[in-house]
């Protein structure tokens, strides 16, 4: 037997290591696999460390967090228990004086302003825009101030604007659409739009000019729903027989794409108001003879007259405006038609409704008066006027109540015109015997006050959002919030009072004599304070 | 010391068991891939459910926490066609609050005058209020206590007098 040693070299490899080191292995082979196993697993088993990490981290977050909110809670709860502050004084203020009345500019036309309801004043940008016909064309001027008026700048000169009453117009926020008819002179309307700046200029499309059934004649209306069509209501005649036609427009695709709605026949020439509420369109017109006539609601495709108040009405001299889903309604009121003469009374109409409120009378004096309804803040204003003398009356509950009329000017000379659609307390009318004639204006917005004296005796500023003024004699509710845009807000109401500091701060509201008030004011962290005040006599 | 016999059939054994070897270590290989697989997987799905769970437990606490709503008014129709109450609800918290319910108690009398769902819930913006309205026939002079309950268990009672 040959030794170990005498072996070929290439025989060795077969030599058992184990039996050379007395039991201890192993070959190379074995080990070798052995170790991708134990790799695979032990990636593995890390991965799965990580994963149960990953898990804990994400649990440890949400704890973190968790804790946060609850410690920004108990600094909430902490801050609204150290909160305190009070209304250290409260004052119901009268208008001391309306402005004085100021001439905007001159017109050949006794009716540059006419009709009460159409839409010749306008608030936007801090600024005043008041609308006329100066005898040729359609134009406006603007104020910053109801005092001192910018040059006359052209709106159109198309056929029409002779006459003040051919063109109404609508605000909606800052944009500004008209219509403008063409009294007997042909079967078609023109309408346009622009957007008031703050320089007092506005930037028109090209007017449009559309195609109707029959001629204008002369009374007109526009209006923008809450879906952004636009909606006219025209005055036409063929021959003998009266119209009333409503066209809509449609948001998005508006041009001369006008669509037409309804033509239904009227017994003689009706001037007429469309108005958006947010229920629907609601059209309210009356018979414009010389003397009081029936008035009129219906909706765009309704039938014709099946709601009417219970007096007969001047439409020339009275005014509609729109409020959520209610229209209310001013105007030269007679019991009988024919007058010439009447009283000047309210009443309101709620889309959907088979009847109008009953009336209440704004001033029992007869006189042929010229009567336009506007509304500031939560409050409906009436302006009227005949002869020399312009008057206003106010009310915060819808029209309940009326405060005794208040004296704009004594001074005017056969008042026409009285308009103040929508225009925050501004009303203008012309003033004359013969041309030219004056286009006046005055304003009465902020007049009548509730002003505020709020001390803070928390050791931090409060932040003051909410202020609620409730007349517990009717249940009547103005709320200013931080965001004016929300439900059945009035005004804007924000304030910021530092620790230890009083702030005084003025409501725009129009208040009642002798009413009790509940006034709320909240913080932004949900304090309140509360107090009732009884308003002067 | 043994020395193996150098023949030609162990040479061939020798090549056999190799195979065998390496055959073995391939399926060791697969099973412990498929054992930690299977283990990783189920790790990750145990974790997971239980991130989940923690963090809608969490979630859900915190929403309630940062929904914070609080009544600023309480107006009344005590006569006309919309017989009942308004109530002016604000969310001061930081997260969007749904009003799903409202009971209104008779306080003097110690009934409930009604209990209201709100279908589909009314949703206040944080910083933002609503108009929660309420049908009933209020009594002048009575005074109602009103609960407004969220969906996340929230709620806030008031008590007015009509």
């Amino acid at each position: 037997m040959k030794s170990h040693e005498e072996l070929p070299s290439s025989r060795k490899a077969t030599v058992i290591p184990s039996l050379q080191r007395g039991g201890r292995r192993r070959k190379f082979p074995k080990k070798s696999r052995s170790s991708v196993s134990t790799v695979i697993a032990t990636i593995l088993f890390i991965a799965i460390i990580l994963s149960a990490f990953s898990v804990m981290w994400l649990v440890f977050g949400y704890y973190n967090n968790y804790n946060m909110q609850l410690i920004q809670y108990d600094e909430q709860t902490m801050q609204q228990k150290e909160t305190s502050f009070s209304i250290s004084g409260l004052s119901f203020k009268t208008p001391s004086s309306y402005s004085a009345p100021s001439t905007v500019g001159t017109s050949t036309s006794q009716l540059a302003t006419s009709y009460s309801h159409q839409g010749k004043v306008f608030y936007a940008q801090g600024l005043w825009w008041v609308f006329y016909s100066d005898g040729s064309n359609i134009v406006y001027r603007t104020s910053s101030n109801g005092q001192t008026w910018s040059a006359a700048k052209m709106v159109t000169n198309s056929p029409g604007s002779a006459y003040g009453y051919a063109f109404s117009a609508y605000q909606l926020g800052n944009t500004i659409y008209y219509v403008l008819g063409s009294p007997d002179s042909a079967k078609q309307f023109h309408w346009g739009y622009g957007t008031f700046s703050s320089s007092g200029v506005i930037s028109w499309i090209p007017e449009i000019t559309v195609g109707t059934s029959y001629f204008v004649n002369y009374y007109d209306s526009i209006t923008v729903d809450s879906s952004g069509n636009v909606w006219t209501a025209l005055d036409e005649i063929q021959g003998s027989n009266h119209y009333i036609q409503i066209l809509e427009c449609p948001y998005g695709t508006c041009g001369t794409n006008w669509i037409k709605v309804n033509l239904f026949n009227v017994g003689s020439d009706s001037d007429l108001v469309l108005l958006a509420t947010t229920s629907g369109i609601l059209l309210v017109y009356g018979q414009t003879s010389s003397s009081t006539q029936q008035v009129c609601i219906t909706t765009p495709t309704g039938a014709n007259c099946p709601v009417s108040p219970p007096s007969y009405y001047y439409f020339l001299y009275s005014s509609a405006i729109s409020n959520g889903s209610t229209i209310y309604f001013a105007g030269l009121a007679s019991s009988s038609t024919g007058q010439t003469t009447g009283a000047v009374k309210f009443w309101s109409y709620t889309y959907g409704a088979g009847s109008t409120s009953s009336e209440k009378t704004v001033d029992p004096n007869t006189a042929t008066w010229v009567v336009s309804i506007s509304q500031v803040s939560n409050s409906f204003v009436v302006f009227y006027g005949s002869g020399a003398n312009l008057y206003y009356v106010y009310s915060t509950d819808s029209g309940l109540l009326w405060t005794q009329r208040a004296t704009i000017s004594t001074s005017e000379t056969a008042i026409s015109g009285v308009t103040a659609l929508n225009s925050e307390g501004g009303v203008a009318w012309v003033s004359g015997s013969g041309s030219p004639y004056n286009v006046r204006f005055a304003s009465a917005s902020v007049s009548w006050q509730l002003s505020l004296a709020i001390q803070n005796s928390s050791p931090f500023a409060v932040h003051l959002v909410s202020l609620y003024l409730y007349d517990t004699n009717t249940d009547a509710l103005a709320h200013f919030d931080v965001n004016p845009q929300g439900p059945g807000v009035v005004g804007q109401f924000e304030l910021w009072v530092p620790a230890g500091e009083a702030i005084n701060s003025t409501i725009p509201i129009v208040w009642i004599h002798s009413q009790n008030y509940l006034i709320t004011i909240a913080t932004d962290e949900g304090v309140l304070f509360s107090n009732n005040y009884v308003s002067p006599p | 010391m043994r020395i193996i016999p150098f023949q030609s059939g162990r040479v061939r054994a020798s090549k056999n068991s190799a195979v065998s070897e390496i055959v073995g270590s391939l399926i060791m290989i697969v099973v412990v891939v498929a054992l930690m697989t299977t283990l990783l997987t189920v790790s990750n799905t145990a974790f997971g459910s239980i991130a989940t769970n923690f963090s809608n437990l969490i979630g859900t606490q915190q929403n309630a926490l940062s929904e914070r709503i609080v009544v600023e008014q309480v107006t009344f129709n005590e006569t006309g066609s919309k017989l009942g109450a308004n109530i002016y609800v604000r969310d001061i918290g930081t997260y969007p609050a749904s009003i799903s319910s409202v009971y209104v108690t008779n306080v003097s009398a110690g009934t409930l005058a009604v209990s209201y769902n709100l279908n589909p819930p009314k949703q206040i913006s944080p910083g933002q209020f609503q108009i929660v309205a309420v049908a009933f026939t209020p009594n002048s002079g009575t005074t109602y206590s009103f609960t407004i309950v969220t969906q996340l268990g929230n709620e806030v009672v008031v008590n007015e007098v009509a």
